[in-house]
């Protein structure tokens, strides 16, 4: 029947977008209650309530300050950082058509690594430099990508050049990064506490800072996620159907990277979360990027707020690095939802 | 009246080696032109050049009258929609928002698909059988239906030139003869243009108003199906002896039995 109902299955339906955007709250709410001090969610959501003047009691001012000076901040970044991390690993995987593609295939992981060993090395002594050492490894990350998109030939050859020019990037940043590491004996420690990754570093002057980056990456990344569709019939049949195929991958590749190196000049190297979460959506609601980006978005906030409470309560007093989290909480995760997802198409 | 498609000494080279060297090839609207060839005679790049998949060192390629340098791909697409030998089956998709694929031209990038789009899909669908398929994941279709989809997906471009790039490879007689019988009805009924390549002479010679052999790189002969299809213009550019029957009108290309090779 002409002009029959539309059935497409690319659409993003509100029920899903409620429960990625509930897990992210009820993440958020334990990001907040949980700690060595347990401070209960009701109390925290009647202080909310206080301070918007619509009822509620505040909380006692030991309380408030470990909520909204030491937690909240600790809990907005890793909503952030989660979520870009998150859609820029989509993005990726959908520019690339490689499921294996994360944030970090064009080499930002070792352009920011050899920022920041340099603004520890040389600009800090050895010893951390605040302040610094996020935008040394912001600038690292993007030369890197755009050092990587130069030598496989500005974007006019396919994405297999640009993964091999993404390694060979990778590769010597890596090896300079290490050299450089090495000269100073008193930056290792601070070095590798930052590859590994944290959110304790989080300030309400740092989430400003790496706030538009991430929300321009975002935004970029989502409205170009119909197109992204399209590109899995590959460059040839999209660019018949009339994609102008150069400039949507340069332009989401961009736009993912800015988010990446914004997301790790804020909270290091972690790992996982680019690659896990859009695979873990794409299983439960389908391979379209308009539903995998969006809800990317909220399940990367909640899943690493999440790691960030277990690093920063599975052993008493000591942090676990929460890049060690996300792998150990990642991977069964994926592995779980691999399986279900298999004996559902049975 | 102005030509669907309208190619002038065209020449593409890859290295030293000459692909195209200098085609002349036109196709009038509503016309069927089929490009036969032996392998390596540059089918493949002549057609994906037309669709503008294809860069040209020279000469110059015109589609509805607008020369295909300086097209927008958006506009491009507008002009003229290509079915490729082998598409790419993406893993996950349904049937429907494959086909709706081919509407990405019909709006500005970032807009989402209008009720018009998902109408022109609906009675695409209908018009090829393939709306009972329409939940279905493209991966799990058999050939012919898969090629009928990517045939939808090209039709829904509503582009006045359709290229076909060897629709029927892989497909049983059944289904050569569906697939082309689907685009003879489209462009009877729509006015489309129509270019193929196809390897089948007798299937060539059945759907096509005009042949064009294409050897070396250069289009050395083209007429009627009648013209064409003679023991000695393939013997010429195949090397192969053959007989041409005529079956109630319908020429017929059988290899000679009694010439070994």
């Amino acid at each position: 029947m002409p002009g029959a109902r539309p059935r497409s299955s690319s659409t993003l339906k509100v029920r899903y977008l409620v429960v990625a955007v509930l897990f992210a709250l009820v993440a958020s709410a334990v990001g907040l209650s949980v700690g060595p001090v347990h401070i209960p969610i009701t109390g925290i959501v009647s202080d909310i309530a206080w301070r918007l003047g619509i009822g509620g009691h505040p909380l006692g001012p030991v309380d408030s300050v470990i909520v909204w000076t030491l937690r909240a901040p600790r809990v907005v970044l890793g909503l952030l950082v989660g979520g870009t991390l998150a859609v820029a690993g989509g993005a990726y995987q959908g520019v690339f058509r490689n499921p294996l593609a994360d944030p970090y295939l064009l080499g930002i992981a070792a352009g920011a690594g050899l920022g920041a060993t340099f603004a520890i090395v040389v600009i800090g002594g050895g010893a951390d430099a605040p302040g610094v050492t996020p935008l040394f490894a912001f600038a690292g990350g993007l030369c890197a990508v755009a050092l990587t998109w130069i030598v496989a030939g500005r974007g006019a050859t396919g994405p297999t050049t640009l993964i091999l020019a993404g390694v060979a990037v990778a590769s010597v940043l890596a090896a300079i990064q290490t050299l450089l590491q090495q000269s100073s004996s008193l930056a290792v420690s601070h070095v590798y506490y930052w590859l590994l990754g944290s959110l304790a570093g989080a300030t309400w002057g740092g989430i400003l800072g790496v706030l538009p980056y991430m929300a321009v990456s975002v935004v970029v990344c989502i409205a170009c996620a119909r197109l992204l569709d399209v590109l899995s019939v590959g460059e040839l049949e999209s660019a018949s159907l009339g994609l102008p195929v150069v400039v949507v991958r340069t332009v989401v590749i961009a736009a993912a990277s800015l988010g990446a190196a914004a997301a790790v000049s804020a909270a290091g190297l972690i790992g996982f979360v680019g690659i896990v979460v859009p695979h873990a959506v794409r299983l439960m609601v389908g391979v379209s990027y308009r539903r995998i980006l969006v809800l990317s978005l909220f399940g990367g906030a909640g899943f690493l707020v999440l790691a960030d409470v277990l690093a920063r309560t599975i052993i008493t007093d000591v942090e676990v690095p929460i890049g060690v989290v996300t792998a150990i909480l990642g991977v069964p995760f994926f592995v779980l939802v691999l399986h279900v997802r298999r004996l559902r198409l049975r | 009246m102005t030509a669907a498609c309208e190619v002038s000494n065209l020449r593409i080279a890859v290295g030293d080696k000459s692909l195209l060297a200098g085609v002349e090839f036109s196709v009038e609207p509503g016309e069927w032109v089929t490009v036969i060839g032996p392998n390596g005679a540059g089918k493949t790049t002549l057609v994906q050049a037309i669709a503008g998949l294809r860069k040209f060192d020279s000469g110059s390629i015109q589609l509805s009258g607008r020369s295909l340098h300086g097209l927008s791909d958006r506009s491009r697409a507008g002009l003229v929609a290509f079915v490729p030998q082998t598409p790419v089956v993406p893993e996950g998709m349904s049937v429907y928002d494959y086909v709706l694929l081919g509407r990405v031209a019909h709006r500005s990038l970032l807009r989402a698909e209008t009720p018009m789009d998902h109408s022109v899909v609906g009675e695409v669908l209908s018009r090829l059988d393939l709306h009972e398929l329409a939940d279905r994941g493209v991966q799990t279709l058999s050939g012919g239906e898969r090629q009928m989809a990517v045939i939808a997906r090209a039709l829904v471009q509503e582009s006045p030139l359709l290229v076909l790039d060897e629709p029927t490879t892989g497909l049983d007689l059944r289904h050569q003869l569906e697939v082309l019988e689907v685009v003879a009805q489209e462009r009877r009924s729509r006015r489309i243009a129509v270019v193929a390549t196809l390897h089948d002479l007798t299937l060539a010679g059945r759907f096509a108003d005009r042949l064009c052999v294409l050897d070396g790189g250069r289009v050395v002969a083209s007429g009627s199906v009648a013209e064409i299809l003679t023991p000695e213009t393939i013997r010429a550019h195949y090397g192969v002896v053959v007989r041409v029957v005529d079956v109630d009108g319908i020429p017929v290309v059988v290899p000679d039995p009694r010439t070994p090779r």
